[in-house]
């Protein structure tokens, strides 16, 4: 929202020392957040008012001429000018070199030089009103020069002073101020400065003649108010105006609106949004030749309003309208109807200060995605004392500006409203306790009463009264009023002082802790690099994977875009992109992810405390990779990681036959159908391992690589129990180490090799695996293998004989012969 | 084809010597191919001499640079496994002004660290660290933390709403808008979960991922990651909260950086308060970076609204708290200078491995 400054000094005398940049930082300090403020002549620098003595041909153009120029100096200027519109004796707005313009009305602004136009000299540009930014101001055809003759300035005068252009504006973040209805209102930030500088608040100038009158009062002349819903317009006023003349605004209301972002349309529309953005009350004139009487319902079924920006809406039965008892003549609270709007044909008005119900206000506005002024200001929750203030203070304008006005009697009203005044019970230690200061009493309720609100001293007690305008939603318990206090007070006055605190047992939240671990390894010696990915997957994605298919796939109801149609469920996807878009800079590479998957299913998470409904299962994987050049065996080195990282989980792979998928139907497309595994703990398979499909890699466009991946189900494997170490004291007798090669077929595992051979005594206590290698038909396998008792030291013979029945039993099972 | 089968042999030695991790493997190894009596690269080129007449120097040749070859790979081997080289003689000298052998290293993503640098200081206060659903249903995104159904928060632009069949069937409705879940839209869902599960005296921290819904640019991201800070005590003040609040800046920053707090309007806060940080690039001068004000929004805060209170089964007449929430990204971007938030989920390595 855009503030005046010149405005808010009408309601205070700010010292005289303080300046804009002051109460900015005040403002923000205290009550909003201020994002900038500016000089509103701030663009019209070095552009001055001329008055034009001489017009002469240009010698090289036919569009051009010389205009010789009076910018109140000795001698005038001599400046080109293609404008259409000009006269001898015209004043209008020169820009001197050095000026900020905009070509045509196009584009930037740029600086202005001194410059030969068809090889004649121009001392500046005389300006069409788009050209620096009057457009609204002064509308003109095109290739029109603004023309201020009737302003009667003088020549030379600074254009912004000439204009009355000497304000500041003051930009206020509009999203500070959704909990103060008070503030969408020059008057309500008046009353905030008044309090933070402890100075005077001016009353608002109102119209003292027009008393409120009553609904059922025949005798007035005017319309019959009449409101059918008193739950979403507790208050409505109108007012009759005869004799209206409806033209343009004087200046200063012109200036004043353009200033704040308004566009000025005519004397009445600008009145009813001057007082707007003085009162914070939001108000509408309709012309009155259309409107017998007004009643306030929602409208039926079917019925439609083509509103003020000339749009046919239909209405559904919860929009409140304003009807002139047939048809709608206005959207409640959010945009009148165009039929009744004000026209320089107009000559009777009523308006309207009305109170409309927030929630309401909102849905319409949502609705029919229609935010204006109006709407965004009843949505906060307006005083319905403020209607009556408003009504008033359009009256005294209109009055001043159109003389021969003839102003209803009375102010025709309709209300069924709540009386009575709000307070609430505080004290003083609860204010000190809140802000962690020995703040004083005096303080305390000085600070309340330049807010507006009246104090009673009860003993320790405070019962503070909450003025109307903070008492719809925004002040409601002791806690706002404490706020109030600190704010005013200054929180950059409270000392910072560490609280004295209760110690309690420790919270180990477990899963943290090893997830941090398993990070701590994987960045570590893994000398892996951890990514983070979006929770996301595109629907093309989803479509080409054919993962529409599962049924625990969930997808977004308003997603942003096609990007964001569904979540997750795998981490895989999001590092082969990562993997494509890396392999551009990197050959060889290792990356891991560890987050959150999303499920449809029963997760752990209730969906409140004693419900008996649960979220859906949103478990935290891990899935990691390893790049490497096409001609390398990355399978390898991921095995190797998984193994690694999971002694302490103690998992174990198995091997994934056909067809049997531990998690997913897609993921049998991404993985080689020869090279992979099944992760598992215990029983539970929890995770998967392999090489990326030729499919899936060339899929997300990684080149000339070989990928190997693997992901697994953390929030399973972090739920299982695992045990802690026991010592073991260290072998008191010598190992023997021997290697065996053998050659076996090549589908004999090396997995169940392993196995067999670790049944067959106790005394082998380990068996490594060396080398596998090609012998054409066959394979052959080296291992070492390691023999030791925890009783004696082995003889030769004994190890020689263990190693017969090795290569015997391997014989016998597997076909193997040593080598 | 003999050819080949040296080729084959000379790929096996390759692949077996990356394998190789220590000089005994590596001498196991030379023993295999090299040994006088059966090495199998000395039996192969002991068949070369059954080839036809014609093809023997031709393959003669090409086993010889095999074997050469082959021969220097495990000198080099050795040498990498010794640190020393094989032939010592006195000419040699040694220079320890070569680099250190390459150690490959991983990393840490930025976002994992600084959050692990703000844990390890709010485990030094006594704080705990909680962890909530990113999937979440409205009333602990909204209705337990005072975000009533009809505050704008709530706006379909802002949150994702989540389609859930199961979700639907715990309900017994088929209608998507009936039950609605939420993905997180801040990591105040875990509030009032916290205070359910672990009560007062409370003092947890909740980092963690959150989702918005609205267009990405260069400071704005659908995605991004929060830490929420909450204490709930008897006589919790302002002023403590400034205390805790110092601590965390000065200790991740630095102790040049000046906060400040404001009013600030959240719905589950009163009062709430913005935190600002004096602006780093300008020294808290004024610049284009912070428009002018010498400083730059960091966090939302404030003591906690009585009815968030009263949803974590807490008497507000007893209790009070405060809490806090800022984004790490931000952070992140402060402390390193990066200026496009969207580079966080980017995984590119050329950005991730310079943290």
């Amino acid at each position: 929202m855009l503030v005046s400054l010149n405005l808010l000094k009408k309601y205070v005398d700010l010292p005289a020392t303080v300046t804009p940049e002051e109460v900015a930082a005040k403002l923000t300090a205290c009550t909003v957040e201020v994002e900038d403020f500016f000089e509103v002549g701030r663009d019209l620098e070095n552009i001055v008012v001329g008055k034009v003595i001489k017009l002469e041909k240009h010698p090289n153009a036919d569009k051009l001429r010389i205009a010789n120029v009076d910018l109140g100096e000795l001698e005038p200027a001599r400046i080109v000018c293609g404008g259409i519109n000009l006269y001898e004796g015209m004043l209008t707005a020169v820009a001197r070199p050095g000026a900020m313009v905009k070509w045509h009305g196009e584009g930037e602004l740029v600086r202005l030089e001194k410059a030969k136009i068809r090889g004649e000299e121009s001392e500046g540009m005389i300006c069409a009103s788009n050209e620096i930014g009057l457009e609204s101001r002064f509308p003109a055809e095109e290739s029109e020069i603004a023309d201020l003759t009737a302003l009667g300035f003088q020549p030379g005068e600074p254009l912004a002073r000439a204009l009355g252009m000497d304000d500041v504006i003051i930009d206020i973040d509009n999203k500070s101020i959704t909990n103060r209805p008070d503030l969408w209102g020059h008057y309500g930030l008046a009353r905030e400065l008044a309090a933070i500088y402890n100075i005077e608040l001016r009353p608002l100038e109102i119209d003292e003649k027009t008393a409120m009158g009553d609904a059922k009062d025949k005798s007035v002349s005017g319309p019959r108010v009449r409101i059918k819903e008193y739950e979403a317009c507790p208050r409505y006023l109108g007012l009759t105006m005869e004799n209206i003349k409806a033209k343009d605004s004087p200046l200063w209301l012109k200036n004043f609106l353009t200033a704040v972002g308004l566009r000025p349309i005519n004397n009445i529309v600008d009145v009813t949004n001057y007082v707007m953005l003085e009162t914070g009350q939001p108000m509408h004139a309709f012309d009155a030749e259309m409107v017998e009487s007004i009643t306030v319902r929602l409208a039926n079924p079917g019925e439609k309003i083509i509103t003020l920006d000339k749009v046919e809406r239909e209405l559904d039965p919860e929009t409140l309208v304003i009807t002139d008892s047939k048809k709608p003549i206005a959207v409640a609270g959010v945009m009148g109807g165009w039929q009744s709007q004000i026209t320089d044909k107009t000559h009777k008005i009523i308006l309207e200060a009305a109170n409309f119900e927030a929630i309401g206000v909102r849905k319409t506005s949502q609705r029919l995605g229609l935010r204006t002024d109006a709407s965004m200001r009843f949505e906060k929750s307006l005083d319905v004392n403020l209607a009556e203030v408003a009504m008033r203070r359009a009256s005294q304008l209109i009055q001043e500006m159109i003389t021969e006005v003839q102003v209803g009697e009375k102010i025709i009203e309709d209300r069924k409203i709540k009386e009575g005044q709000k307070t609430i019970e505080t004290n003083v230690f609860y204010i000190q306790a809140k802000m962690g200061l020995e703040i004083s009493k005096g303080e305390i309720i000085d600070i309340l009463k330049r807010l507006g609100f009246a104090i009673k001293e009860k003993k320790e007690s405070l019962i503070v009264t909450v003025p109307s305008w903070r008492a719809t939603g925004d002040i409601k318990a002791q806690e706002d009023l404490s706020e109030e206090v600190a704010r005013i007070y200054g929180y950059e006055k409270i000392k910072p002082d560490f609280p004295a605190v209760r110690m309690k047992a420790w919270v180990k939240e477990g899963e943290r802790i090893v997830i941090n671990k398993i990070k701590d390894q994987l960045s570590g010696w893994a000398a892996m690099n951890e990514v983070l990915n979006y929770s996301f997957w595109p629907k093309k994605l989803v479509e080409d994977l054919g993962v529409g298919r599962e049924a625990e796939l969930i997808g977004l109801l308003n997603p942003l875009s096609e990007e964001q149609a569904y979540l997750r469920m795998s981490l895989i996807p999001g590092i082969l992109k990562n993997i494509a878009d890396n392999s551009r800079f990197y050959e060889e590479f290792k990356l891991y992810e560890i987050g959150r998957v999303f499920l449809d299913r029963r997760g752990r998470y209730k969906t409140e405390k004693n419900s008996k409904e649960y979220l859906p299962d949103q478990p935290y994987y891990l899935a990691g990779a390893v790049v490497d050049l096409a001609n390398q065996e990355p399978f390898w080195e991921a095995k190797g990681i998984v193994q690694k990282w999971s002694e302490e989980f103690e998992l174990s792979f198995m091997s994934w036959s056909a067809g049997r998928n531990p998690f997913y139907e897609f993921i049998n497309k991404t993985i080689n159908k020869e090279k992979r595994l099944v992760i598992a703990s215990g029983k539970e398979k929890i995770g998967w391992l392999g090489e990326a499909s030729e499919e899936m890699v060339s899929y997300f466009g990684v080149k000339n690589r070989r990928v190997a991946v693997f992901e697994l189900d953390l929030t399973a494997l972090l739920a299982m129990k695992r045990e802690s170490r026991h010592y073991r004291s260290a072998p008191k007798y010598p190992a023997v180490l021997r290697d065996i090669a053998v050659e076996v077929a090549w589908k004999t595992y090396w997995h169940n090799i392993e196995k067999e051979i670790a049944k067959i005594n106790p005394l082998i206590k380990e068996i490594v695996f060396l080398s596998e290698y090609d012998l054409g038909k066959k394979k052959s396998l080296a291992f070492r293998v390691k023999y030791q008792s925890d009783e004696r030291t082995l003889t030769d013979e004994e190890v020689e004989k263990l190693e017969a029945e090795i290569v015997k039993i391997l014989g016998e099972r597997f076909g193997a012969k040593r080598r | 084809m003999f050819q080949e089968k040296l080729k084959k042999i000379k790929q096996e030695i390759m692949t077996e010597l990356e394998r190789t991790r220590t000089l005994e493997q590596l001498e196991d190894l030379n023993k295999k191919y090299f040994s006088r009596a059966s090495g199998e690269l000395t039996q192969l080129v002991r068949e070369i001499k059954n080839l036809a007449e014609e093809e023997r120097p031709v393959i003669g040749k090409i086993a010889n640079e095999i074997k050469k070859e082959v021969e220097e790979l495990f000198d080099d081997a050795r040498t990498d496994l010794t640190g020393r080289s094989v032939g010592d003689h006195k000419e040699k000298v040694f220079d320890p002004t070569v680099p250190g052998k390459r150690q490959s290293v991983g990393g840490f993503h930025i976002l994992t660290q600084i959050r692990r640098e703000v844990e390890e200081i709010m485990l030094g206060l006594g704080f705990v660290i909680v962890d909530g659903p990113e999937l979440e249903s409205e009333w602990y995104n909204f209705e337990a933390v005072n975000v009533p159904s009809w505050h704008p928060a709530r706006d379909m632009q802002d949150t994702f709403y989540i389609n859930s069949k199961f979700q639907r069937q715990q309900a017994k409705t088929e209608r998507e808008d009936d039950y609605k879940l939420v993905l997180r839209t801040h990591t105040s869902n875990v509030q009032v979960r916290a205070m359910e599960k672990y009560g007062v005296p409370l003092k947890c921290i909740v980092p963690g991922r959150v989702y918005r819904n609205e267009a990405t640019d260069a400071r704005h991201e659908h995605t991004f990651h929060q830490i929420e800070g909450l204490m709930v005590d008897k006589n919790i003040s302002i002023a403590n909260f400034k205390a805790v609040l110092d601590v965390v800046i000065k200790s991740i920053l630095g102790a040049d950086y000046k906060t400040r707090i404001r009013p600030g309007f959240f719905p589950f806060v009163e009062p709430g308060f913005e935190v600002d940080l004096s602006c780093a690039l300008c020294q808290n001068k004024g610049c284009r970076v912070c428009k002018q004000t010498g400083w730059v929004e960091f966090c939302g805060a404030g003591m906690v609204h009585p009815n968030v209170l009263r949803a974590g089964g807490v008497d507000p007449d007893k209790y009070s708290g405060f809490a806090f929430g800022f984004g790490l990204e931000r952070l992140a971007m402060m402390r390193h200078g990066i200026n496009d938030i969207r580079l966080f989920h980017s995984g590119d390595l050329r950005f991730l491995k310079q943290f």
